[in-house]
């Protein structure tokens, strides 16, 4: 894991005059949860096998296509829902991420701006996707503070995903969330950084709890002493 | 199985009969350039509109790959065609391997986001809501996810037709034209899988600009197909996202347009009309004359080096009436041609004596006769007109060039190594002009020099 210092932080749905929000100091999985570790985990609490998962915990895609043989422990875990990320993280003592924290160590210093980086990480979203193609941990971006594959990777999990959501239409939404409104954010050719995270937040406004995806896994996070 | 027997079935389990006892029907969707079959229903039904989003590589140009954010697997997405006051339920899928939630914009739709946010739906989800298309019209749909620029830059949007009430009339061949542009890191032509580029996107300035999706969508073995007599329907869409279209299609005139896609047949006999990023018209009119017609957005640049370009075929009689194609092919000198009669100057022309003199005048006329057909430096044009440049075929024979200005050249002759089978007219030139043209042209350009004097012509003249 990886200590983030405390510090204070402008999330992207800040508005200007919302004082910025205060990130208290948390230990940060280095890489997201490979299949390796998600096996072993349902090795050891069995209700979380499919078929003893209960619909409302996770939809039917849970676990599909998924290679669980502990073989390799460098292919990302995908096809998980909001419950059984939660899960896996308790019984390591740990928990999700929230999304700011999340958002502040993906987006520290702004290090995801850099025309290079951004280009790569803007690059991720027009890949296509083999079906059954297994991403390997590592083959991601890796963050100033150590943080590997929180982009060119996978989408995340985080607790409070729907916290702070675009509406399905992200051109009209409320006044309560006017930031997220396409238009009333102006983006500059120097801000293209916010469409991956235009994309992350809309990403997170689809789901449900016991959504889960071809391309969307989790890491955990600890309180730090 | 009797013919009667398999379209009632067929009937019978497009119109089925729910428990509701509400009658219903499922779209028939089409994918450009084809358009779903008019409706010969009468009145209105419930219909069910099953779209699917999905995220796939194809092909852009030759050698040119994308991926494509896309309704139905294509760009643009299947055209889909109700009918006003149908209650549609739709149902939108996005494919599991889709890295991106989408959702759907019908322009058709009255209600907040045009459907948008009612059907925001995540990879491996399906997402349905209904509406009354309380409207007729030709209307655009597109993907409302943020950022909504990029998913519709990466063509995810197509049409939708509500037809009025007692429909449009009838017509020999519909065709489904969508333009698009797109905007790639490369330049147009680069090869590979070419990245979408947001800040091209943001500058409005693409690379490409198509129709259907690809560039060469609608030509070649897949131009559109008419006969000499159709009555045809173009319904034109345009994606965007950011350009607008001067829809055009050349040797044809709009008959008819509902201009933007509205349900009024306003206005006739047009050449290019506009189509907005975001919006649509209908086009009608009649293949008169047999031929191929290019369909294009007349902002010409992008139709001929960006891709905006389809062929509309008409095979059927000829009809020289309306057309004759080419009917007479005759040299044209310009300026300068001395067939024209000037009237005789007042002030007498001195005649020019030396041979310093003979070029100096020589080269006044060759400016005004020759120079239109053997340009400026002598050089000709290549296959049409020789060059006087070191022309072998001029300085071998003095006389053979005297002769030819008197009397003028058919015939194939060969200059410097090249063919040439142009018509050369006779000029009627004076002695003194044939003499001072004839001795600056040989006294210029690497050529052999020497004179030729009013006499020489003369005594060939009186020879002819």
């Amino acid at each position: 894991m990886v200590l983030i210092p405390s510090n204070s932080f402008r999330p992207f749905d800040l508005k200007k005059e919302q004082k910025p929000v205060f990130i208290k100091k948390f230990l940060i999985d280095t890489y997201p949860i490979s299949t390796a570790d998600f096996a072993a985990f349902i090795a050891k609490h069995p209700q979380w096998k499919k078929e003893n998962v209960p619909a409302i915990k996770a939809d039917t895609g849970y676990l599909k296509n998924v290679d669980l043989s502990p073989r390799q422990n460098n292919i990302v875990m995908t096809q998980v829902s909001w419950y059984a990320a939660r899960a896996y993280c308790a019984a390591e003592g740990k928990r999700l991420p929230t999304l700011y924290e999340w958002e502040y160590v993906a987006t520290f210093n702004k290090w995801d701006a850099r025309p290079q980086t951004n280009e790569r990480i803007l690059s991720w979203f027009g890949k296509p996707n083999a079906m059954h193609e297994g991403a390997l941990i590592g083959s991601g971006l890796v963050s100033p503070q150590g943080v590997h594959d929180l982009h060119g990777l996978i989408w995340e999990w985080v607790d409070d995903f729907n916290s702070s959501t675009v509406t399905g239409d992200s051109r009209a939404d409320t006044d309560s969330e006017s930031n997220l409104f396409c238009g009333a954010t102006t983006l500059s050719g120097s801000d293209l950084r916010n469409y991956a995270t235009y994309m992350r937040y809309g990403m997170r406004s689809s789901l449900k709890g016991n959504y889960t995806g071809h391309n969307l896994g989790f890491r955990c996070a600890k309180e730090a002493k | 199985m009797d013919l009667k027997i398999f379209y009632s079935l067929g009937l019978a389990i497009a119109l089925s009969v729910t428990a509701c006892g509400v009658k219903e029907e499922k779209a028939i969707l089409a994918h450009a350039p084809e358009v779903p079959p008019q409706l010969n229903r009468s009145g209105n039904t419930k219909v069910i509109v099953e779209l699917e989003t999905k995220e796939l590589k194809g092909r852009l140009a030759d050698g040119v790959e994308y991926t494509f954010w896309t309704f139905g697997g294509t760009v643009p997405g299947p055209m889909i065609r109700v009918r006003e006051g149908d209650d549609v339920e739709f149902t939108l899928s996005n494919h599991p391997t889709s890295k991106m939630p989408h959702n759907i914009d019908l322009h058709a739709v009255t209600g907040p986001g045009g459907g948008a946010a009612a059907s925001l739906t995540s990879p491996g989800h399906s997402s349905k809501f209904s509406f009354k298309a309380i409207n007729a019209g030709l209307y655009v749909y597109h993907c409302a996810t943020a950022p909504v620029g990029m998913h519709i830059a990466n063509g995810m949007y197509g049409l939708i037709l509500v037809e009025p009430k007692d429909g449009l009339s009838k017509v020999d061949k519909e065709f489904y034209v969508m333009q698009s542009e797109f905007y790639t890191k490369g330049k147009n032509g680069e090869t590979g899988l070419q990245p979408f580029d947001m800040n091209k996107a943001l500058d409005e300035k693409p690379d490409y600009v198509v129709f259907n999706g690809s560039v060469g969508s609608m030509t070649g073995d897949k131009a559109l197909k008419t006969k000499v007599g159709d009555k045809v329907r173009f319904f034109v869409g345009n994606g965007g996202p950011n350009l607008v279209s001067s829809f055009h299609v050349i040797g044809e005139i709009f008959d008819h347009v509902y201009t933007e896609g509205g349900t009024e047949k306003n206005q006739k006999n047009v050449q290019t009309t506009l189509v907005p990023a975001g919006g649509s018209a209908i086009v009608e009119f009649k293949m008169d004359v047999p031929g191929n017609y290019v369909i294009v957005d007349h902002s010409i640049f992008r139709t001929f080096n960006k891709g905006a370009l389809g062929l509309l075929k008409a095979e059927g009689e000829a009809n020289t009436k309306i057309y004759s194609g080419k009917q007479a092919d005759t040299v044209y000198l310009g300026e300068g041609g001395a067939t024209q009669t000037i009237p005789a100057e007042k002030d007498k022309k001195v005649a020019a004596k030396t041979k310093e003199e003979r070029i100096a005048e020589g080269k006044r006329i060759y400016g005004t006769t020759c120079q239109a057909c053997h340009m400026n430096e002598g050089q000709g044009v290549p296959k049409a007109f020789p060059p006087l440049a070191k022309s072998d075929y001029l300085n071998a024979d003095k006389k053979r060039a005297i002769k030819i200005l008197l009397e003028g050249k058919t015939g194939a002759i060969t200059v410097n190594k090249e063919k040439y089978d142009s018509v050369m007219p006779a000029l009627g030139l004076s002695d003194e002009d044939i003499a001072s043209v004839l001795t600056y042209v040989l006294n210029t350009w690497g050529n052999s020099g020497g004179e030729v004097t009013p006499g020489d012509v003369a005594g060939q003249r009186s020879a002819h």
